[in-house]
């Protein structure tokens, strides 16, 4: 119920900022670190692997390569979730806002495919559709912060929004986009395709995200705002920090990321598909909380989000591959890595008080 | 639920300056237990927007469980003409939005015009039973002359049918039926039948026997069960087996195509073949298969027809699709109320039967069961699919 207290934000700004600081206090720091318990953990799953029904499966190429897809997929759009949970809001319309911006992209692309060499039709798609997101972003950010509305209800109202637009878009139908091999491939091929090191686009995309997320996270100025608006916003905006525009930078990475996962998701399918990222976005807030992320706000790493999708991925793959009713354990088991991660974040709070 | 209230509270009452503190440790279990609300209510949307599952959706009464043959005529009151001549107002309640609505709509469209009768229909804006109650409450307030509804939750809504018809209003069941309700027609697909009819298929493809994998939204369904068990029973004692129970995937297009990636990577060669028994399995099945390049090695049998499996099966990677008929039930329902407005229950369905069965259905006392196509590459595609340009439908 308490804030965290100023202390535990300078660590956490500090942390951000410099994760790796000197000597023992480093080691220290490491093993204390929420990364450090998730890569702990994933460590201690693919030990046990070789001793079940799936150590011939687990380990291959093709099932990593799957891991790696997935885990890019839901990253790409779980690393703008985080960002706003850092500045201590909440962006739930990403699931709705993956079905939107799919659905618009293949509805571009179908409209000006007809009329355009296909390149330029693709790019011309993207563009929009990733400056779409970016306005509804912008739109989320100043009724939050001009209105003063809660994120909770601002983007709640977006999720039931957006999904009803993508249904009304093409009557309920999805909308095919397999005429665009070269679309499909950015979600489904690979680079080094057929070699032992094949690399997922995806996961070249995520990487780019990734890093520069990370770095406008602990390098730019912009990223300490983001964590001092999370950690006391009053006294953020009282030191003259021009609060709104941190926040426009936080939903608005959140709704491009969300649209670029929605050109990926429907790359990924062949199709901008209505019903598609159904309740996704609770999957990226479970990422990002596992990472370490707090809903308080304040805390919370592109790398602990990345480490807590795989966690999840890893997870789900360990699961079908073993047991032969796989999906009736499947929310027993991410229940209660979920209901762990908080718990071990909790204490490590008290420790540190 | 209190934690809601006392986030909605604090909404109301606190400081709009500082937004972050809304979300305090308190009321974050408020905000994961909404949300998981809505995502649970979104999920049940898509088992009927990917038309798979038209059906029951859960619904603990089986729509085509073999057993559930006709009850005995459940008035006589309705064998009388109700309303001989005059506008007659029906409305038809799905049990949500979907594109397989979409073709029952235009099913609906047909009789409309061919009789003249006044049809619209509507669907519950959340798949839930309470929503769907309003809707229908709101039917029998504008005072129709004639309900066809598929409930979300047959016992449940079983009070609620039984209502309209003590008040006079003639109401029927189509796709998912309420069978212990005083509804006085069932018209839908019996998805035993179905499965059975896609198990054939398959031993067709299996001359020699074979292993498949199945997958499936929840097996919690009714209609899933009907279809799966129907399937295992038409491949009893052709050597065909199943490598183990279906992959679930809950309605999400994404972790349905995961799932038969694992499918591929936990079993391998030792696949024969796929079976996908909700309507967006079959397309899953597909990319992933063409992805792998298993295609020559393996068979797709699947259900119902997306836009993606009716371009698949043009394309010949699908070997049996077997596709339900929404374009029927929404023309029956509306020509078998609007008939029975004028003649009575019983004459209106013995006008109707020589009809019904011409088209290979089977009329079994109040039971329609509209069947279903089984449809392969070749002929029989090219077949299908202009009979549904001609319908104006873009999927079924």
């Amino acid at each position: 119920m308490s804030r965290p207290s100023p202390s535990g934000t300078q660590d956490a700004l500090r942390a951000a900022a410099h994760p790796t600081g000197g000597g023992q206090n480093m080691m220290a720091a490491m093993l204390r670190s929420r990364e450090f318990s998730v890569v702990a953990v994933l460590v201690a799953l693919c030990l046990l692997m070789p001793f079940t029904s799936a150590r011939d499966t687990f380990f291959t190429h093709r099932n990593i390569e799957n891991i790696l897809r997935s885990v890019a997929l839901l990253s790409v759009f779980a690393i703008g979730e985080t960002i706003v949970i850092i500045t201590g809001g909440i962006d739930l319309s990403l699931g709705s806002l993956i079905a939107f911006t799919g659905m618009l992209m293949a509805l571009l692309v179908t409209k000006l495919g007809a009329n355009l060499v296909t390149g330029p039709a693709i790019l011309i798609s993207m563009v929009v559709t990733l400056i779409a997101a970016l306005l509804i972003g912008g739109v989320h950010a100043t009724l939050i912060h001009r209105l003063r509305l809660p994120p909770f209800v601002v983007t709640l109202a977006s999720l039931l929004l957006l999904r009803s637009q993508s249904l009304l878009m093409n009557h309920q139908l999805p909308i095919p986009i397999s005429d665009y091999p070269s679309l499909g491939a950015l979600a489904n091929g690979n680079l080094f395709d057929g070699k032992a090191f094949s690399i997922p686009y995806p996961i070249l995309i995520l990487i780019v995200v990734a890093v520069a997320a990370h770095f406008a996270l602990s390098k730019l100025r912009i990223g300490r705002y983001i964590y001092s608006v999370g950690s006391n916003e009053q006294a953020t905006e009282l030191s003259g920090v021009n609060v709104y525009k941190v926040k426009l930078f936080a939903y608005g990475a959140s709704a491009l990321l969300g649209g670029l996962a929605g050109i990926l998701w429907a790359a990924y399918g062949g199709q901008g598909d209505p019903v598609a990222g159904n309740a996704y976005e609770l999957d990226a807030v479970a990422a990002s909380v596992v990472g370490g992320a707090s809903l308080t706000g304040g805390q919370g790493s592109v790398s602990g989000t990345l480490l807590g999708a795989t966690l999840l991925y890893v997870i789900f793959s360990a699961i079908n591959l073993t047991l032969s009713s796989p999906d009736l354990w499947r929310g027993t088991v991410v229940g209660g890595v979920l209901l762990f991660a908080v718990l071990v974040t909790a204490l490590q709070q008290r420790r540190a008080r | 639920m209190r934690e809601f209230l006392y986030y909605l509270r604090s909404v109301r009452a606190g400081s709009p300056s500082n937004p972050s503190s809304l979300l305090n440790p308190r009321s974050i279990a408020a905000v994961l237990a909404l949300s998981a609300a809505l995502g649970l209510a979104s999920c049940k949307d898509k088992s009927s927007d990917t038309s798979s599952a038209p059906p029951s959706g859960g619904a603990p009464t089986a729509a085509g469980a073999p057993s559930s043959g006709g009850a005995p005529l459940a008035s006589t009151a309705f064998d009388k003409p109700r309303k001989a001549e005059g506008d007659v107002k029906i409305k038809i309640i799905t049990n949500g939005i979907s594109p397989f609505w979409d073709s029952m709509g235009k099913g609906m469209d047909v009789a409309k015009n061919e009789l003249k009768v006044d049809a619209s229909w509507q669907g519950p804006r959340q798949p839930d039973n309470n929503a769907q109650k309003g809707v229908f409450d709101d039917a029998v307030a504008a005072g129709v002359d004639g309900i066809a509804v598929s409930p979300i939750q047959a016992d449940a809504f079983t009070p609620v049918i039984d209502g309209a018809i003590d008040k006079g209003i003639p109401v029927i069941c189509f796709d998912s039926d309420a069978p212990k309700s005083k509804r006085l027609v069932y018209i839908g697909t019996n998805n035993y039948e179905a499965g059975k009819r896609a198990g054939e298929g398959a031993v067709k493809l299996f001359p020699a026997g074979g292993k498949l994998v199945a997958f499936v939204g929840n097996m919690s369904a009714q209609n899933a069960n009907d279809r799966y068990n129907g399937f295992k029973d038409a491949i009893k004692g052709h050597n065909i087996e199943f490598l183990q129970e279906p992959f679930q995937d809950d309605k999400d297009a994404g972790r349905a195509r995961r799932n038969v990636s694992d499918a591929i990577t936990k079993y391998g060669d030792k696949i024969n073949g796929f079976v996908g028994l909700y309507s967006y399995n079959g397309p899953a099945i597909v990319d992933e298969v063409t992805k792998n390049n298993m295609r020559s090695k393996v068979k797709i049998v699947c259900f119902d027809g997306e836009p993606k499996t009716l371009e698949n099966l043009k394309n010949g990677l699908v070997d049996v699709t077997v596709v339900q008929k929404p374009f029927e039930f929404g023309r029956l329902s509306t020509k078998l109320l609007f008939l029975l407005n004028r003649k009575g229950l019983k004459a209106a369905l013995d006008e109707m039967k020589p009809e019904l069965e011409k088209a290979g259905m089977t009329v079994k006392d109040n039971n329609i069961d509209t069947g279903v196509d089984v449809i392969t590459p070749g002929e029989s595609a090219t077949k299908f699919l202009q009979q549904l340009k001609e319908k104006g439908l873009e999927s079924t």
